[in-house]
């Protein structure tokens, strides 16, 4: 029940996004004086920040990233680079 | 009265207290969160002691740095700096003082992650953001990450690792603002353009670029703010708790966007000034013991 909550209200944020971005991309098109294209652009940027964090969380929440907390779910084994792979049993 | 006759109350008013205080509950939380068993407490006294100086000194300096465009805004033209009752020298020394101090303290009575961290925020602040604040609107986006990093001292104060929940608390805060300082710009908007500052609803006239992003970034805040429950550092009270306080953020947010009036940004303002302490404070309250 959570999680559902979670990934809904993480998905009404990225379609949102969507279509702000669409609508700025739209006006990219369109014939608008240079002073309102700089602010279109400067626009894009500010739309684009939370989802850049959202993902940047994401990777470090999936393990993708070699910090203390993927560290620590992983019992000290390093996500990136060569991994030692011991057998135990006849 | 100026300079070195200045009372007490004016250098008080030059560390904006009531900003540096909810910087010291923010980071209050942080270490709270990261703390695993009996509370270290000299620790945590040195924590929040150290970026509560940090803050304090870096609005201080803000302050100095402004000066001249507060005394153009009538929001802050009764300042201390701006209306004269202290000078620019003991109002620099002051501020230099109390920053030096408090990264001194993070650094001999907590550790070095925590005092990097707290260097960061006070050059992000008075090096970066207040300079950009006359050039783009871009700068509240700037200025939101040392805003962002007080509960992430706390967490490395007490833990002295950057984890994952550090970032998530970083990221509630930094996404928090963006509404919250859109607000106070709208509704300050003409105060800002006499001081030339370039917020983005002085450089919008018709509020639609302003009422998209408000949505935006409350939107964003939502999920982000129910992670630490997904995560297990807190429990089912602050899930449910987030949600309300999350979607009615949402809701004042949609209401500020569509209204864009001067009393609907007041009434987001004054939302979201009372939704932080109460989400860290329900965050705090309901931690998982790890």
């Amino acid at each position: 029940m959570k999680n559902a909550i979670f990934w809904i209200s993480g998905v009404a944020f990225f379609a949102y996004q969507s279509a702000v971005l669409a609508r700025l991309v739209a006006e990219r098109g369109a014939s608008v004086p240079a002073e309102n294209r700089h602010e279109r652009d400067v626009e894009m940027v500010w739309t684009l920040v939370p989802a850049a964090l959202v993902v940047a969380l994401a990777l470090m929440l999936a393990g993708f990233v070699d910090g203390d907390w993927a560290r620590s779910r992983t019992g000290g084994t390093p996500l990136v680079g060569p991994r030692e792979i011991r057998v135990d049993g006849p | 009265m100026t300079g070195a006759g200045a009372g007490l109350a004016e250098f008080v008013e030059l560390t904006k207290p009531r900003i540096t205080f909810m910087v010291v509950v923010t980071a209050a939380a942080g270490f709270w969160l990261a703390s695993v068993g009996p509370l270290d407490t000299a620790l945590f006294l040195g924590t929040l002691a150290g970026t509560g100086l940090v803050a304090a000194g870096a609005s201080c300096l803000n302050q100095l740095a402004e000066r001249e465009t507060d005394a153009r805004m009538d929001r802050t033209a009764g300042r201390p700096l701006p209306a004269g009752r202290v000078d620019a020298l003991p109002a620099a020394g002051f501020g230099g003082a109390l920053s030096l101090l408090g990264t001194l303290v993070l650094l001999l009575a907590v550790n070095r992650t925590t005092a990097l961290i707290g260097l960061a925020t006070l050059a992000l602040y008075v090096l970066v953001y207040t300079p950009l604040k006359r050039r783009t609107s871009l700068c509240t986006v700037v200025g939101a990450v040392p805003g962002a990093l007080p509960p992430v001292m706390g967490w490395t104060g007490a833990s002295d690792a950057l984890s994952a929940e550090a970032w998530v608390l970083f990221a509630i805060l930094f996404l928090w603002q963006m509404p919250h300082f859109l607000a106070i710009a709208v509704a300050w908007r003409d105060d800002y353009a006499r001081g030339g500052h370039v917020m983005l609803p002085v450089v919008d006239p018709d509020g639609s670029r302003t009422a998209r992003q408000t949505i935006l970034y409350s939107a964003a805040l939502l999920p982000v703010s129910l992670l630490p429950a997904i995560l297990q550092m807190s429990g089912d009270a602050y899930f449910w708790g987030a949600l309300g306080l999350g979607l009615a953020f949402v809701g004042f947010g949609v209401a500020t966007a569509r209204d864009r009036s001067v009393a609907s940004a007041r009434r987001m303002l004054r939302y979201s000034v009372a939704y932080l302490p109460i989400l860290f404070a329900l965050m705090a309250f309901d931690k998982v013991a790890s």
